[in-house]
């Protein structure tokens, strides 16, 4: 038996065995099968395939239900403000909701900026430790949050007539804590090379309080500041050193 | 051009999701008494033997986990089915590392559930059921989304990650694959 030569009727065949047609097509359709052998033919076919189709167990809808994971508090939220908008006769806008969404990420970038920063300073501190020649003289400023904290910032002053000609003159960063005696270094420029930067306090040696009140602080932040950020300077020292 | 119709009357899918995220967890259980049963059955019939109600449990978990991606441009679904059929992927991947350390004989025996089946069935039923179990991994999942599940071409497409002018061909082809089967 050939296949009837209306492809969109083929294509439709199973649409009407499911059910998912319109009442006017289904009229049709159900017209031209009961004319078309070839037609019949399919339709029966499938509907036999429909029958033959493994069994599936019976699921327990309710067991699901327990298992689902809740709205969560942002859908709640978002809800909320919708409502509340919607309620007051306000239009908001899909952007500030998607803001809404985003902020909790924000302070998830800060802190890792925050650790990051710290890690950075600590290689620097290491580095130049070991003599690498850094030929660079870094200022950067203390974040005043830092200094809230009451963790102790990193003033590592450096003799800029040491030998190496680099000098970290602050690097300070929240967590690490980088001190140098810069009368020793004055005193003995050999022996700054050898403890440039130094971490002399970490987050497992912080109270309580200092912890709470660090998180604090760096929930306060923002992954992109509000104000422009403090300038970085970066002061070429003597390349050739004063040795 | 002949169109499949959509339901009216109930609650959609989508209104349904808007409910369930403001709270009302009734409406979690509408959505999943109203896609379980689809999905228990594309999955018997993609092969899938034991667990499908963990399968199933798990697709709604995943999904309404990620509720949030799901921007309505699909049907709800089509989107589970894809969730599913990701998951089933994931198992079968799984499989085929166990089997590397499991005997032969173990993995191929037949299952009570199987033999079972074959008791129930009539001839012709196993016939055709074989029919369809002969064909090619994609040409199956096709042709079940379409004959069994109704979904249209597009959706399959969008389930199985082709066009749309894929998963007809897919679907024509397996119904001549499944006629000559049936014919031999």
């Amino acid at each position: 038996m050939t296949d009837c030569n209306n492809p969109d009727i083929l294509d439709a065949l199973p649409d009407l065995i499911n059910g998912r047609l319109s009442p006017l097509d289904h009229a049709m359709l159900t017209e031209h099968v009961a004319g078309c052998a070839a037609c019949a033919t399919d339709a029966e076919l499938l509907r036999e395939i429909r029958r033959a189709a493994p069994l599936a167990p019976h699921i327990d809808v309710a067991r699901i239900v327990a298992a689902l994971p809740g709205p969560s508090v942002q859908h709640s939220l978002t809800s909320k403000v919708a409502n509340d908008a919607a309620a007051n006769g306000a239009r908001l806008k899909p952007a500030s909701l998607a803001f809404q969404r985003r902020q909790p990420i924000w302070g998830i970038i800060a802190s890792v900026a925050v650790i990051a920063a710290a890690g950075l300073s600590v290689v620097m501190g290491k580095s130049e430790s070991e003599g690498d020649a850094v030929p660079a003289r870094i200022v950067a400023q203390a974040p005043a949050a830092s200094a809230a904290t009451g963790i102790e910032t990193a003033a590592a002053a450096s003799d800029p007539g040491s030998s190496n000609g680099t000098n970290v003159t602050a690097g300070s960063l929240p967590l690490v804590t980088a001190a140098r005696s810069e009368a020793g270094s004055r005193a003995n420029p050999a022996a700054t090379r050898g403890a440039e930067l130094t971490l002399i306090s970490g987050v497992h040696e912080l109270s309580d309080a200092d912890l709470e009140l660090l998180l604090g602080e760096m929930d306060k932040m923002e992954g992109i500041p509000a104000q422009e950020p403090d300038p970085v300077t970066l002061e070429f020292g003597n390349l050739e050193g004063d040795a | 051009m002949i169109h499949a119709a959509g339901s009216s009357g109930e609650p959609t899918d989508q209104q349904l999701i808007e409910r369930w995220k403001s709270g009302d967890s009734r409406a979690a259980t509408q959505l999943v008494a109203r896609h379980a049963d689809a999905l228990a059955r594309f999955a018997a019939s993609s092969g899938e033997r034991e667990e499908i109600g963990e399968l199933v449990q798990d697709t709604f978990v995943r999904a309404f986990g990620s509720l949030d991606s799901f921007r309505g441009e699909s049907s709800l679904r089509t989107w589970l089915l894809t969730i599913e059929r990701r998951l089933m992927l994931d198992r079968r991947r799984a499989e085929m590392r166990q089997k590397t350390m499991v005997p032969i004989e173990d993995v191929d025996a037949a299952t009570g559930y199987d033999a079972l089946d074959e008791m129930l069935a009539d001839e012709a039923e196993t016939m055709v059921r074989r029919a369809v179990e002969a064909l090619s991994p994609m040409q199956r999942e096709v042709f079940t989304m379409r004959v069994e599940q109704g979904l249209s071409y597009n959706e399959i497409a969008a389930v199985v990650g082709s066009t749309e002018g894929a998963a007809r061909v897919h679907c024509h082809n397996a119904m001549r694959a499944v006629k000559e089967f049936l014919r031999d």
